[in-house]
């Protein structure tokens, strides 16, 4: 206290100060002093800073920051926690090592099978006559649906239960080897089979029937698992049988096709988003005289206007905003004349082939009122930037670009979403243009032109590719988006309601409407456990052991049967992680779209940002910090109910504490998503293998390939080392359908086998053949996830685990810096010159 | 054998550098190739890596009556040169007027040659019209004509079909770009009019003006082993490929034997 008293007396001495400004003073040599100061030893008497700094803390210098003792204790707080938690990892990881150990010493006692001629054999039998008739078939449904009913209603006792849970369990284990179709059919029904006699044991015998707001509680969780057993089941039907679509070619006589024009809406886009799709699509083959390009320019800005000009293309304005995109869209329609309407969002880059693989279905089928292709994204969306697994784990829309729409489509029931996507320009106006009565306008326009019976296509290949949402807060706001107008859709023209529409084709639409009230049931999964854990109230009314013999095959069977259905496009968790991020904030607003349609505009989704340091989203991450908190919480006390207050029922206490640990995973992985990685490339970066020329400046040349490449230059791979000097003028020749481009371009950075050249000024014309030669090559989405991994659900559980961990790292050493920082000001504004 | 005649209607378009870089490719591939020079110049063997201006070769074997193909040079790419000699005015006067009394006089001399099925021949002409070219287009399977990015070998596409059509009715010559400059607008220009006029007889790959031709004919040395990784490499082996899968490959001698 008398040392903080002195401290603003006690100036230095006149001399002293002049002469430290002169000369830097060098101390003694003092080797115990230089370890401390090498170490981070900040108090040189304590031993448990030696002991910490020598065994425990990184030996990274340079992160190290000297703060005084409170603050010592802080970071050490921090450290340790997660020292500990890096120590769990490492034991989880352990565990899993010796279980998988064991799992595969089990496996080899079993005989081997040929799971290929089993799959064949099986789709032989469906083709002999004997399954062909109809009385059969009648007879085998009869008998199914008596014994489901057979099988879901009747009790077991828990031994009866177990072995349920084993033959299914084994028999899931076969089937889900055997490639197919029809294997998936089996794991699904094997998967409602389980998931019904949950239903029903849960309806029947779990409630709690006193009053009170225990049975609240619990009703409250049962509509929440009721939800996700009908989405469950909705999703099945839905994604029964992919369609799988393949491309029709044209008629030779080009004479008969048809006239398109290609729409290119755009709002507050700038023009460097806008201009490669222009070029692209530009490139679209197609004859000259049966296309035009326009381009939609609702922020009427003479800079585009110049651009339009300039790339050879037309431009259209109106003089207001209404209805945003849709109104954009239809107000063109009037102006134009063509048989097909090509709409492409303006960052969404259509590849040459686009229209050639695309309007052979319009030929076949004269119903087709639209076809539709997949979003494809070139650089990494949120998730993917964050979590650090771009073109490793399929992103958030590889599910329903990859699976749901091929499940649609079999149905007739494609979802127009936007953009990459051709309509027929009748129906389109039979239906009074776009729609405009719902913020999600283009999935109610394809609801639109399902009830007048037309009918609707997609094909899986990428046609099109275009940038991902840069930050998570873009990211949610688009979803956000997606979700209201989902919910008014629900609300104003219900998909159950109203004619025209087949069953399936409401069964689709339902779900894809319901997938979006994920935002409640999902809360309620993440607190549910808390209730017991908090209060010891008991809101299934089940033994433990009873609980988890009939919710482990639910579960299971389900996993069991989407990682077989979803394998390449959806990895098992995910799912829970994507919605875990999302649920909080959609809840308001679909909550609102459902009482009041007409609440709330239309928001555009922000693209071709960057982040320039990477930071931590604390406004967003807010909700997943105060769910962790109270799971971490009710973590402890639960450890406490286990050893020391309730060691009477030990079953429901650990039911529920392995319930909070996965929500607690979960919940570190959507934490980790908020840390948004830093992203400082303007124009984003497609890795590619193709082969360019470099013309050096005495006349000699190198052939090599790209590493990758964006708008503004190449990477380069050379196979000999070579050393060019920085901003060197080289000229640069690519291919595009057997004609070579040549750019200029200067070298920008030159170490050993790699290059990387920077374009010098491309004229309009030279970056359109660019975009052909590269964007818009019919190819160059097709292998993008090739190097994906197959979906191995413990692998993944185990992968979304060490996110969930890193996630509270990460937001552990945030809280470290923010509290630094935050001392620091305090020492700043405490330190200020007083009067 | 597969024999080939290498003409231009222009020029300085680079026939005989081109003979001699097909040959070389040829002969590294382990394809037995003879580059033959029916050019009074004699140039090709100094393409070819010989140090001085042979004396010996197709045309004082033929005035002193030897049997045809002993002075083949053969280097140390295992490409097999057979020259043309050197001539005086006389002897060329001679020559020639023996050749305007003989039209296929190279395609018998040709057919002497003994040579292993599946080997290439390669005939180096001067530009049209000439007398030394039309003995070689009536002798060759394929005739490829070269090209320069310019106006000039635009305009004179007509004369070397006219000319091929003379001595060869019903048949078409083949098209290669040679000594393209890609970074020149006006010659990726005329390209895309080549091709427009030309289709698919003009080859896709054209040959690049590239600074590792002469840099490998000074030392002395492979272009393919001096500059792998060179751009007229790769066009060189395009060309050839090219050539193979289409149309040197309905009329391969190895078809034919």
């Amino acid at each position: 206290m008398r040392h903080l008293l002195k401290r603003p007396f006690s100036l230095p001495k006149a001399d002293g100060l002049a002469a430290s400004a002169r000369v830097e003073v060098r101390p003694r040599p003092d080797p115990l002093g230089w370890l401390a100061e090498e170490l981070g030893v900040v108090d040189r008497r304590s031993v448990w800073q030696w002991v910490l700094s020598l065994f425990i803390y990184p030996p990274d210098r340079a992160t190290r920051i000297k703060t005084s003792s409170r603050n010592t204790f802080l970071v050490l707080l921090v450290r340790t926690i997660g020292l500990l938690f890096s120590i769990s990892v490492r034991i989880v990881l352990a565990g899993v090592r010796v279980l998988r150990w064991f799992w595969q010493r089990l496996l080899s006692f079993l005989p081997s099978v040929n799971y290929e001629s089993v799959g064949h054999r099986l789709e032989g039998w469906l083709e002999t006559s004997f399954f062909q008739k109809p009385w059969l078939l009648w007879l085998l449904v009869l008998c199914s649906i008596f014994f489901f009913w057979l099988v879901v209603t009747t009790p077991f006792t828990w031994f009866g239960q177990l072995l349920f849970i084993v033959c299914l369990w084994g028999a899931a284990l076969f089937v889900r080897r055997i490639p197919g179709n029809l294997p998936a059919l089996i794991l699904i029904t094997l998967s409602v089979l389980a998931s019904c006699r949950y239903g029903w044991w849960r309806l029947t015998q779990t409630i709690p029937l006193d009053a009170g707001w225990e049975t609240f509680l619990a009703i409250g969780l049962l509509l929440a698992e009721t939800y996700t057993w009908l989405v469950l089941l909705l999703g099945y039907v839905q994604n029964a049988w992919p369609l799988k679509r393949q491309t029709l070619s044209l008629p030779a006589d080009t004479s008969l096709w048809p006239t398109v024009d290609i729409f290119i809406p755009t709002y507050n886009e700038p023009l460097k988003v806008l201009e490669p799709t222009v070029l692209a699509a530009k490139g679209v083959d197609w004859p000259s005289d049966k296309i035009n390009i326009y381009i939609l320019d609702d922020g009427r800005r003479d800079e585009f206007r110049r651009f339009a000009k300039e790339a050879g293309v037309d431009y259209i304005t109106r003089p207001d905003n209404a209805h945003a995109k849709a109104g954009n869209l239809n107000h063109a329609l009037k102006l134009t004349r063509g048989e097909y309407v090509a709409i492409f969002d303006c960052d969404h880059l259509p590849t040459s082939s686009f229209l050639q693989l695309t309007m052979g279905w319009f030929f076949k089928d004269k119903r087709c009122a639209m076809l539709q292709t997949p979003h494809h994204f070139f650089s990494p969306d949120t998730f993917e930037r964050n979590l650090g697994t771009f073109r490793r784990v399929p992103n958030e829309g590889a599910l329903f670009y990859g699976l749901v729409q091929d499940g649609n489509d079999f149905w007739n029931a494609t979802f127009f979403c936007g953009s990459c996507a051709v309509l027929r320009r009748g129906p389109l106006e039979e239906v009074g243009g776009v729609a405009v009565e719902t913020v999600t306008e283009d999935a109610h326009t394809a609801l639109k032109l399902h009830r007048l019976g037309y009918t609707t296509a997609y094909i899986n290949i990428p046609l099109a590719a275009g940038l991902a949402t840069e930050s998570l807060s873009s990211h949610i706001g688009q979803r956000i988006r997606w979700a209201r107008g989902m919910a008014q859709i629900f609300r104003i023209d219900n998909p159950f309601q109203g004619k025209g529409l087949s069953f399936f084709q409401r069964i689709c639409y339902s779900n894809a409407m319901l997938h979006f009230f994920y935002g409640i049931p999902r809360l309620i999964f993440l607190t549910a456990p808390l209730t017991y854990l908090y209060f010891e109230v008991h809101i299934i009314s089940a033994a433990a052991a009873m609980l988890a013999l009939y919710v482990l095959p639910h579960m299971l069977q389900a996993n069991l049967a989407n990682a077989h259905i979803q394998g390449p496009h959806r990895h098992s968790f995910w799912a829970e992680v994507y919605e875990s991020v999302l649920a909080w904030y959609i809840i308001l607003p679909t909550a609102v779209a459902v009482f009041n349609p007409k609440a709330g505009k239309f928001n555009v989704t922000a693209k071709g940002g960057l982040i320039e340091n990477s930071f931590f989203d604390w406004a967003i991450s807010k909700p997943y910090i105060v769910l962790a908190t109270l799971n971490i919480v009710g973590l402890s006390i639960g450890l406490g109910r286990l050893f020391f207050w309730n060691t009477f029922e030990t079953g429901t206490v650990l039911l529920n504490l392995s319930w909070t640990i996965y929500n607690l995973l979960i919940l570190g992985a959507a934490i980790g998503v908020a840390t948004e990685a830093k992203q400082v490339r303007v124009s984003h970066r497609v890795s590619a293998n193709l082969l360019v020329a470099l013309h050096f400046k005495d006349g000699s040349t190198k052939m090599c390939r790209t590493e990758d490449y964006s708008m503004t230059g190449l990477g380069l791979m050379l196979d000999q080392e070579l050393k060019l000097p920085v901003k060197e003028r080289v000229w640069v020749s690519l291919w595009h359908d057997e004609v070579e481009f040549a750019f200029p371009a200067r070298v920008i950075a030159s170490h050993g086998h790699k290059l990387g050249i920077q374009f010098d000024n491309l004229s309009i014309e030279q970056e359109a053949n660019f975009v052909q030669c590269t964007f818009a090559r019919p190819d160059a989405w097709s292998n993008w996830s090739d190097e994906q991994g197959v979906d191995r659900p413990l692998q993944s559980l185990k992968e979304i685990a060490i996110f969930g961990f890193k996630g509270y790292r990460s937001l552990w050493r945030n809280l470290g810096k923010g509290l630094a920082r935050q001392h620091q000001s305090l020492r700043g504004w405490l330190g200020r010159p007083t009067i | 054998m597969f024999k080939i005649a290498i003409v231009s209607a222009a020029g300085g378009v680079g026939r005989s550098t081109l003979t001699a870089s097909l040959a070389t490719l040829l002969a590294q591939r382990k394809i037995a190739v003879l580059a033959l020079d029916f050019d009074p110049q004699n140039l090709l063997s100094t393409l070819l890596g010989s140090d001085e201006i042979s004396l010996g070769g197709l045309l004082p074997d033929f005035l002193t009556k030897k049997e045809f193909g002993k002075s083949a040079l053969i280097n140390s790419n295992e490409v097999a040169c057979l020259p043309f000699g050197r001539a005086n005015e006389a002897s060329l006067a001679t020559f020639e007027q023996h050749l305007r009394t003989e039209s296929e006089w190279l395609k018998k001399y040709i057919a002497q040659i003994d040579y292993p099925p599946g080997a290439f021949l390669i005939m180096d002409t001067p530009r049209l019209p000439s007398l030394y070219a039309r003995q070689a287009m009536v002798a060759a399977d394929l005739v490829l004509a070269v090209l320069a990015p310019d106006t000039r070998s635009l305009a004179l596409v007509p004369a070397v079909e006219a000319a091929l059509a003379r001595c060869a009715p019903g048949r078409q010559p083949i098209y290669v770009m040679n000594g393209l400059d890609s970074t020149r607008a006006l010659q990726s220009d005329l390209l895309a009019q080549f091709r427009s006029a030309l289709q698919m007889r003009l080859s896709p790959y054209p040959i690049h003006r590239d600074e590792a031709v002469p840099r490998a004919v000074a030392n002395y040395a492979n272009l393919q082993s001096l500059s792998p990784d060179s751009l007229v490499a790769h066009d060189l082996n395009g060309l050839l490929n090219w050539l193979l899968a289409g149309p040197a490959s309905s009329l391969d001698g190895r078809a034919q034997v």
